[in-house]
């Protein structure tokens, strides 16, 4: 505990004054760097220029690394702090006269500013349209804190509340608080926590477990990521106090193997955390002892459903087995275990900290608190965000996302990754919570968001997650591996213009049975894109069968007539054609494909039936 | 699943991957990671490292054989000297990556899952690699280019030449 304290008031200035920042450039010390996979992989580069930089100007500004901005269309983005003014598309031209500009003649380097949509200069993170309407609250430490510094984060009040937990709180206490925050699973079931970890906590075992699932799979999602990337020690406290609430002893961070530098600072943090004794033996002078073991993926999707996640934890092929018995009677190992996500373990400090009753005060009477997602697809401020549950959809895409990219049309909005479903455009003012989203056949899933505009089809749409679900499918029940690829087979059928009226019937009937029979939640849920879009847009499919028509244009590629030799020369698709297309080749007619615009007109015309497709 | 892989004891790759591999020894079920060592030091999982890991470990062969044709991180052949993944999460499929692969295919003359002749390139797609709010996204061994353009693909290529 004194450790902690020292670190604290040692540490607490600096961070104080990074929270409160003016935007008016006094004397500013230390300018960090927002890193993030995906970027240019340039930031150690661009850092040892800004040294440079400093250095031939006789600065005395320390450089650190942090975590991302949020914001992923504005290039590498620095912030100075105390002021905090944020610069962004900082990719090492003009850095000279940035420095100069800020440090020496004390005014803001306006080329490098960020612009609002309307126009508006930000010079602070608050003036920032992105993050008027947001919610901040788990992911408050990424962007502020040094990444991977343990010591920004104790500074923050982080790991008191694990000194809490062990030292005195009882666990009914920890439980009585979970209960009152509402809090439910952020991986995308939404299970109440404190119900799970209940369970684990009345079952009589010697070994318990405690395991972080940061397998983050879904196409489209990356808030864990940034979480793990960002505030590691926000996890590892988050798993200290499960752990001591439950009576485990050791807890593993399942890792996917596609996520390079969240493993690394994952990695560090655990170790720094042991460092300074806050993992081990005997932690906060007591008996208690807990340990993290980080365990790395191997590029399975299928490892993120919570019983394939075990398998491949004790080093077998990620198969799923039927549940019950549950994980939190029969885990890893065969002992009681708790799995949650890293979302869930790291709002968990935030709660013994302020109270259930605060979080509680966050969203909406079921779906209570804050959640993450990831904005992408086509909008014009794709990033990582958070807001209250209960936000409406259109205030996340137009006032957060600042609308669809390109001045496209929006068509519709994929929530829940290939186990969600979509909600189109008429639908937007749709409230984002779990009960809302279930009863429009979207899920809020792990919080991923995808944005397509109205080039996108939605046939096509679904067949892509099918071909998803089809190569990550475990293989071991026959409804998912077998369903899928009939499911394939007939979405497919459909792009191609080829299907009858009878094979949507058939698409229906498959795809309820493989929800209704598959053995895991992979299964269970690989068809409701297939649903939702039917749903929603069942005249598209209808257009592909009937019309032949893809408003969306995506599938003509895959429509070619033809002329066969049933032709008798009658010259009508000839004089028809719009494009003229058809010319003569000897007897009968043929069609020029590159001139052929795939109207359909010669088809329709044709009284012999000599043209197919 | 016979190769030709032999064991070079004194190879560089062998030596690192012994030393690699006694770090790891003694994890909770190290099996996985073991592997990931493997696929790291050989560019893949060859059958007599394989049964290597498994007299070494306690495991069957069988096991861990089931494992590397499971994930597929772990390849039985070594690809190429540089990987070329095209990400086809969701943002990635919505922001047309299919022709980014397709024109991938057109400069490297070779099918996805593929090695050019010269063992210079492979190329495949990927799961998503979390970079959604820079899609299209294509990562080359291990680094990450965002927002990748149809015709900057020549210039990323040539980085690697």
């Amino acid at each position: 505990m004194e450790n902690l304290l020292k670190i604290k008031t040692k540490q607490e200035s600096l961070l104080k004054a990074r929270q409160n920042c003016s935007g008016e450039i006094i004397d500013d010390y230390e300018i960090l760097v927002h890193c993030n996979t995906g970027h240019k992989n340039h930031e150690q580069e661009l850092i040892n220029k800004i040294n440079v930089a400093l250095k031939d100007n006789n600065l005395k500004v320390s450089v650190k690394k942090t975590g991302c901005f949020a914001m992923f269309n504005v290039g590498t983005v620095i912030t100075i702090f105390p002021s905090g003014i944020v610069y962004v598309f900082v990719e090492g031209a003009n850095l000279d006269e940035l420095i100069k500009t800020h440090f020496i003649i004390k005014t803001p380097f306006v080329k490098h500013l960020y612009k609002n949509l309307e126009g508006a200069v930000c010079l602070t993170k608050n003036h920032f349209n992105f993050f008027k309407k947001q919610k901040i609250v788990v992911t408050k430490n990424i962007g502020l804190i040094e990444s991977e510094s343990i010591e920004d984060y104790i500074a923050l009040g982080g790991y008191f509340s694990a000194y809490n937990t062990v030292t005195s709180l009882k666990s009914e206490e920890i439980l009585t608080n979970l209960k009152n925050s509402g809090l439910r699973g952020r991986g995308g079931a939404g299970f109440p926590t404190h119900l799970k970890w209940q369970f684990a906590k009345q079952q009589e075992s010697q070994e318990k477990y405690i395991v972080c699932n940061a397998d983050e799979g879904d196409p489209g999602a990356f808030m864990n990521r940034a979480l793990l990337e960002g505030d590691p020690h926000s996890i590892i406290e988050g798993m200290l106090i499960a752990a001591k609430t439950i009576g485990a002893n050791k807890g593993f961070i399942y890792i996917r193997a596609e996520y390079p530098l969240a493993t690394k600072m994952i990695n560090l943090g655990v170790e720094k955390a042991r460092e300074h004794g806050l993992l081990g033996n005997n932690l906060f002078g007591t008996d208690f002892c807990f340990d993290i073991e980080v365990k790395m993926g191997a590029g399975a999707y299928i490892c993120g459903e919570e019983n394939a996640l075990m398998s491949s934890l004790e080093g077998f092929r990620g198969e799923s087995k039927p549940k019950p018995p549950f994980p939190t009677s029969f885990g890893v190992f065969g002992k009681p275990t708790v799995i949650n996500n890293v979302e869930t373990l790291s709002i968990v400090p935030q709660i013994i900290k302020n109270g259930g009753e605060w979080y509680a005060g966050f969203g909406t009477e079921k779906s209570r608190g804050t959640k993450t997602f990831a904005l992408s697809g086509d909008i014009v401020n794709p990033g990582l965000i958070e807001l209250e549950l209960g936000e409406e959809l259109s205030t996340i895409i137009y006032d957060i996302g600042g609308g669809v990219a390109g001045g496209e049309k929006l068509k519709l909005v994929q929530l829940g990754g290939p186990s969600g479903g979509c909600i189109p455009e008429s639908l937007l003012n749709v409230k984002v919570d779990y009960e809302e989203l279930a009863e429009r056949g979207a899920i809020m899933g792990s919080g991923s968001m995808i944005v397509a505009n109205t080039k996108t089809c939605a046939v096509d749409f679904a067949k892509f997650f099918i071909e998803f679900s089809i190569e990550e499918s475990c293989g071991k029940c026959t409804p998912c591996r077998i369903g899928n690829r009939r499911v394939y087979e007939l979405l497919n059928k459909i792009t191609h213009f080829k299907a009858s009226l009878k094979d949507l019937e058939n698409l229906k009937y498959i795809c309820n049975h493989i929800k209704s029979t598959s053995l895991c939640g992979l299964g269970q849920t690989s068809t409701n894109p297939v649903l939702s879009t039917l749903e929603h847009f069942e005249q598209e499919y209808i257009n592909h069968i009937k019309w032949k028509r893809c408003r969306a244009g995506t599938c003509l590629i895959n429509l070619k007539y033809e002329i066969t030799n049933k032709c008798t020369g009658c010259s009508l698709c000839f004089k028809n054609c719009p494009v003229n297309a058809i010319v003569k080749d000897g007897n009968i007619y043929k069609i020029i494909q590159e001139k052929c615009t795939k109207c359909g007109l010669c088809q329709r015309q044709c009284p012999f039936d000599a043209i197919i497709n | 699943m016979t190769d030709n892989f032999k064991i070079n004891k004194t190879s560089h790759e062998y030596k690192t991957f012994l030393k690699e591999f006694s770090k790891i020894k003694n994890n909770t079920t190290p099996l996985i990671e073991a592997l990931h060592v493997a696929q790291n030091c050989f560019a893949c999982v060859p059958q007599q490292i394989q049964q290597f890991i498994a007299d070494e470990l306690d495991v069957p062969m069988s096991q861990v054989y089931g494992v590397v044709t499971f994930y597929s991180k772990f390849t039985l052949k070594p690809k190429a000297k540089n990987v070329i993944y095209v990400c086809t999460g969701t943002a990635c499929y919505v922001k047309e990556a299919n022709q980014i692969l397709d024109r991938f295919q057109d400069i490297l003359k070779i099918k996805k899952g593929a090695a050019t002749k010269d063992g210079n390139f492979f190329i495949d797609t990927s799961r998503c690699v979390g970079c959604c709010g820079n899609a299209p996204v294509v990562v080359i061994n291990e680094k990450t280019y965002g927002n990748v353009k149809l015709d900057s693909l020549q210039a990323m290529l040539d980085e690697y030449k």
